[in-house]
């Protein structure tokens, strides 16, 4: 090549890169105007805080919507892309641009380059905006420029990613409308597969934990989508845009920037070069003459399709099996296949993959269909013995195990549900070290994993084999580091009942003393000491909150543990009770308790002096938990009754209600209890509004022999009856509860013929 | 020198054209005549190196033209959907094909955007077709291309503008020695124009001939014999379409003059009427057109 010939292929490259720089100027102009906007608006709204005060601050978006930054810098690369090669959809620039005096290599090496400078400046304009806006607010230039510089790189990487893959698909299709399907389906290819996989999970894998509403903080390891994030080349930077999008004074120091951060970025920017040189080579093979022909990309649109089918088949299954109204197995597949076919018809006509001249792409469909129904297959039974997995003993270091019992519902501290307060679950699991109770544990587990997944079902008849929507939460923390955890979000009331046996563990022994015997001082070094920690720190009105005391047939508060001494008698008694007793005796009693306990802490001392009642371990408040002091728990009545004494109410006439069946005191649901659409707590205070129909009894000896019946809450999951005490010279109703096997039959034959 | 080497050029299952082989040789005027769909874009974009044959190959100059950035910048494709960049005016286009063609003469678009009477400075899309097309013509002569390929050259050009763009043409190849590839369905156009004709059917070139041969070896034929013909009578000649009326037979021969003559002369005929077949009666010939029944049609 001669000199001029050097010379002229140099000007053409510059020609060609500057005619594609001009046809990129008015996205990137409003590429920047958006994503400015989008960034720079929060950013002040937090930084005008620190007008004057010279802070080492730094702010460059709303972190909480990182998700939607990436997705904007995301779109600028494919817009930027598609803008790019725009002129390869039409025949008339085809004609030109494939005939003038530049090869194709060329023609798209200097295309590519002018659309990633176009998207550098799209992303870099901003941030230097923001970085301007910092430095007005912030004291320390190194802190933002650091951070900035940061957030830039891996801003810039996830668009030039959306742009190699957007690039990729414009080299392979044919027309403007399959360039832009198919390049936003390209991008989110691993995104939709995963969330595919994991809606299966969620839906049929028994035990699965990817992809858990993450509601009460449990330690999972987040949807396969989070899990995998890294690799997922449009969310990759998603975590670290949300750490690292602001910095504040007062945050830990491993929340600072690294250079090593920059590793994954860096990865992520060769593979987008990799993808754009596969690109050139897919370019250069171009057939032009296919140019403005729709359906002559025909596997990547099978591809395309496929996930889109698989994306569409996994949600549609995922919310027929786990939304508000479950479907049986058989139905959800019915119509899943039924919405596939939709989102097939949707695609590969319109796509012409199919067509009527052109039946063949049609084989694909029942191929896919096989495809997902395998998939599902090998998640329904079991996820290649996932589901079944438990480690070997020896391996174990620890387990960790979440149930009903008092962990769960007093320890742990309650919900409030605005006006109602609800018993709910926490799951916050228990730790277990000691061989024995870990034993014991993989036996629960082993139950649980046995039972499988099962349809919620109440069949009044059959109490133990009520099957409730609950959580249970089993981790295991191996000597090699490794966390193995499953979840189950369903199980039978007689397997709930089964794993209160694990308040007999010496972990649970050991965890209730230490609570009883803490002292305000103390409260805060052992809690953050103790492997259970959480639990600890969420019982703390339990280990040193006020105490009051309500008697069952009463609606009235007082404060007995007035002294330090007092309350620390009381909570010696009843931890000495509350281990001496077993666990049926717990939770099921023989015989009507004696008092509530309240336990109050004292900046929560506003306790309403007319508390609606409650039957058993009640959670109200967050700060306040209710211990129910059962006949048997002699040292604790004998303390209570040496500081107080009875004040006798009287019940004026007793209303047997019927039914009421509230599994785990979990949901008030009307499908748990049919004739009430309020839950147990409002019910409390109708009598007003009752119904006409109840057996009333006025007979006092007959009120007292019902109402000696009555027990706790535990009673009620097995579809007992509710029973309204109405006092006497009061308005106010207790509500009480009869177990299904106390009511004598003739009010169970007078309950059934109303 | 334009040298297409048995090339087939395949969309899918369908075959455009086939084994199909061709010389352009240089400063000369080809033109490519055939039916609708017949190939000719086909040919024009696989030679200007846009299509990838499927199989055989075009060479220009000796080379594979086929991505050849060196070549293509010696060669100008104007094509029958013709490409403006959105807004553009003449000077915009031109600054678009200046970069590309690095003997671009400015002087020559000035004096033809005069010549054709145009606003340089007004954007093309407001342009009429054919003044979109003299805009075509003006970038591609101003790019002073070696080899000039021109699809459907004279769609939308009215009858004055088309005798001018056919005198360009001849001076341009006077002047600079510009192989010229051009097809069209105006073959009276063609007939003035090109010093060679090739037509394309059936995915091949059936005829390919200098325009002077044209009128030399295809002749409508009136014979009057003495006695009444015999098909024995014609047996020797290359001839189609016989008929035969007692003394009379009309045919048409596909010979070259004087061999004609002489064949006849053996029969001694009473009467020979010989015509020259036009351009476009060779095409039709050729191309073999069947009488199309239209009878009832709109009944």
């Amino acid at each position: 090549m001669t000199l001029k010939d050097s010379l002229t292929k140099k000007n053409v490259i510059i020609h060609n890169f500057k005619i594609a720089l001009k046809q990129n100027i008015v996205t990137t102009v409003l590429s920047i105007i958006t994503l400015t906007l989008a960034m720079a608006i929060p950013a002040i709204m937090y930084l005008r805080q620190y007008i004057g005060k010279d802070a080492k601050v730094c702010e460059f978006s709303d972190m909480r919507f990182s998700v939607v930054y990436i997705l904007i810098v995301a779109l600028i690369g494919i817009i930027q892309a598609i803008v790019t090669f725009k002129f390869l959809y039409k025949r008339s620039a085809v004609n030109t641009y494939f005939s003038i005096g530049v090869n194709r290599s060329t023609l798209y090496k200097t295309r590519v380059l002018a659309g990633t400078l176009s998207t550098f400046i799209s992303v870099l304009v901003p941030f230097i905006i923001l970085v301007l806006i910092n430095l007005v607010f912030s004291s320390s230039v190194g802190l933002v420029l650091s951070y900035a510089g940061f957030l830039f790189i891996g801003m810039f990487v996830t668009a030039i990613m959306a742009y190699a893959i957007t690039t990729l698909i414009c080299s392979l299709t044919y027309t403007k409308a399959e360039s832009v399907i198919y390049s936003i389906l390209a991008n989110l290819f691993p995104t939709l597969i995963l969330s595919g996989l994991n809606g299966l999970m969620s839906a049929f894998l028994w035990g699965n934990t990817y992809g858990i509403n993450n509601s009460f903080n449990y330690d999972f390891h987040g949807s396969l989508i989070t899990h995998y994030t890294k690799l997922n080349p449009l969310l990759f930077f998603n975590k670290y845009f949300s750490n690292y999008s602001s910095y504040r004074e007062s945050m830990p120091m491993e929340n600072l920037f690294r250079a090593e951060l920059l590793f994954l970025p860096i990865i992520m920017f060769f593979i987008a070069i990799l993808i754009i040189t596969i690109a050139r080579k897919t370019f250069i093979k171009r057939r032009v003459e296919n140019t403005g022909i729709i359906g002559t990309s025909k596997i990547l649109a099978n591809i395309v399709i496929a996930t889109a089918m698989f994306a569409g088949f996994s949600a549609f299954m995922y919310f027929t099996r786990t939304g508000s109204y479950p479907m049986s197995v058989e139905t959800a597949t019915l119509l899943g296949i039924l919405f596939t076919t939709i989102i097939y018809v949707s695609f590969a006509f319109p796509l012409r993959v199919v067509s009527k001249r052109n039946l063949k792409g049609l084989i694909l469909f029942p191929i896919n269909l096989i495809v997902f129904f395998v998939i599902l297959g090998i998640i329904n039974t079991g996820g290649l013995g996932y589901t079944n997995y438990i480690p070997e003993l020896e391996s174990i270091e620890s387990m960790e195990i979440s149930y009903r019992g008092l962990p769960d519902t007093a320890l742990f501290g309650g919900q409030s549900g605005g006006i109602d307060t609800y018993l709910f679950e926490n799951n916050e699991a228990i730790m277990l070290k000691d061989l024995d109770d870990i034993k014991l544990a993989i036996t629960l587990h082993e139950k649980l994993i046995s039972q499988g997944w099962i349809d919620p079902k109440f069949d009044y008849e059959n109490p133990k084999e009520f099957v409730i929507r609950n959580m249970t939460l089993v981790y295991y923390n191996l000597k090699n580091g490794k966390r193995i955890t499953r979840l189950y979000p369903i199980a039978t009331l007689g397997l709930f009942k089964e794993m209160l046996i694990l308040d007999e563990t010496k972990a649970f022994n050991i965890l209730f003393s230490s609570i009883m015997d803490i002292n305000e001082e103390e409260f805060n070094s052992i809690a953050t000491k103790s492997e259970n920690a959480l639990i600890i720190v969420q019982g703390f009105p339990l280990a040193t909150g006020k105490i009051y005391i309500k008697e069952s047939l009463s609606k009235t508060l007082h404060l007995i543990g007035e002294s330090e001494e007092m309350a620390n008698e009381i909570r010696q008694a009843i931890k000495i009770d509350f281990l001496n007793s077993i666990t049926n005796e717990k939770y099921f009693p023989n015989e009507v308790e004696k008092y509530h306990l309240y336990f109050v802490r004292d900046h929560y001392n506003d306790l309403p002096k007319e508390i609606i009642p409650s039957t058993n371990f009640q959670i109200y408040p967050f700060g306040i938990v209710t211990f129910i002091v059962n006949p048997t728990y002699i040292n604790t009545i004998e303390v209570i009754e040496k500081y107080y004494k009875s004040e006798g109410e009287e019940i004026e006439s007793l209303y047997i209600v019927g039914n009421y069946n509230d599994p785990l005191a979990e949901r008030n649901s009307t499908e748990a209890c049919p004739f009430y659409k309020t839950g147990i707590m409002r019910i409390s205070d109708a009598l007003s509004t009752l119904p006409e129909g109840f057996i009333k009894i006025d007979d006092s000896e007959k009120i007292k022999e019902l109402y000696d019946l009555t027990r706790g809450i535990y009673h009620i999951s097995d579809g007992g009856y509710m029973v309204y005490a109405k006092l006497k010279g009061e308005f106010y109703v207790i509500t009480r509860y009869i177990p299904r096997d106390l009511l004598p039959t003739e009010f169970k034959e007078q309950l059934a013929s109303k | 020198m334009i040298e297409i080497k048995n090339v087939t050029k395949k969309y899918g299952d369908f075959t455009a054209i086939e084994n199909l082989s061709l010389k352009i040789e240089e400063s000369s005027i080809y033109g490519l005549v055939g039916y609708n769909g017949a190939g000719k874009t086909t040919l024009l974009k696989t030679a200007i190196g846009m299509f990838k044959a499927n199989k055989g190959k075009v060479l220009v100059d000796g080379e594979n033209v086929y991505d050849n950035e060196e070549i293509r910048k010696s060669m100008f494709f104007v094509p029958d959907e013709i490409y403006f960049l959105p807004q553009a005016n003449i000077l915009d286009m031109s600054k678009f094909y200046k970069g590309f063609y690095p003997k671009w003469n400015d002087n020559i678009r000035k004096r033809l955007t005069e010549l054709f009477r145009l606003d340089e400075k007004e954007r093309i899309a407001k342009f009429s077709k054919g003044m979109q097309r003299q805009t075509a013509i003006i970038l591609a002569l101003s790019s002073k291309p070696k080899y000039l390929l021109l699809d459907e050259l004279f769609d939308g050009l009215d009858p004055v503008i088309r005798r001018v763009v056919r005198e360009l043409l001849i001076e341009v190849i006077s002047e600079t020695k510009t192989t010229v590839m051009v097809s069209t369905h105006n073959l009276r156009e063609l007939e003035d124009l090109c010093d060679h004709i090739g037509i394309i059917n059936n995915k091949k070139i059936i005829y390919d001939n200098s325009t002077d041969e044209i009128g030399n070896n295809k002749f409508r034929c009136k014979v009057i014999l003495e006695n009444k013909s015999k098909l024995e009578d014609y047996s020797s000649i290359n001839l189609r379409k016989l008929k035969i009326s007692g003394k009379i037979a009309t045919f048409i021969a596909s010979e070259r003059e004087e061999i004609l003559d002489k064949k006849l002369a053996l029969i001694n005929p009473l009467l020979v009427e010989k015509v020259p077949l036009s351009l476009e009666e060779v095409l039709l010939e050729e191309m073999e057109v069947e009488d199309y029944d239209f009878k009832g049609l709109f009944n």
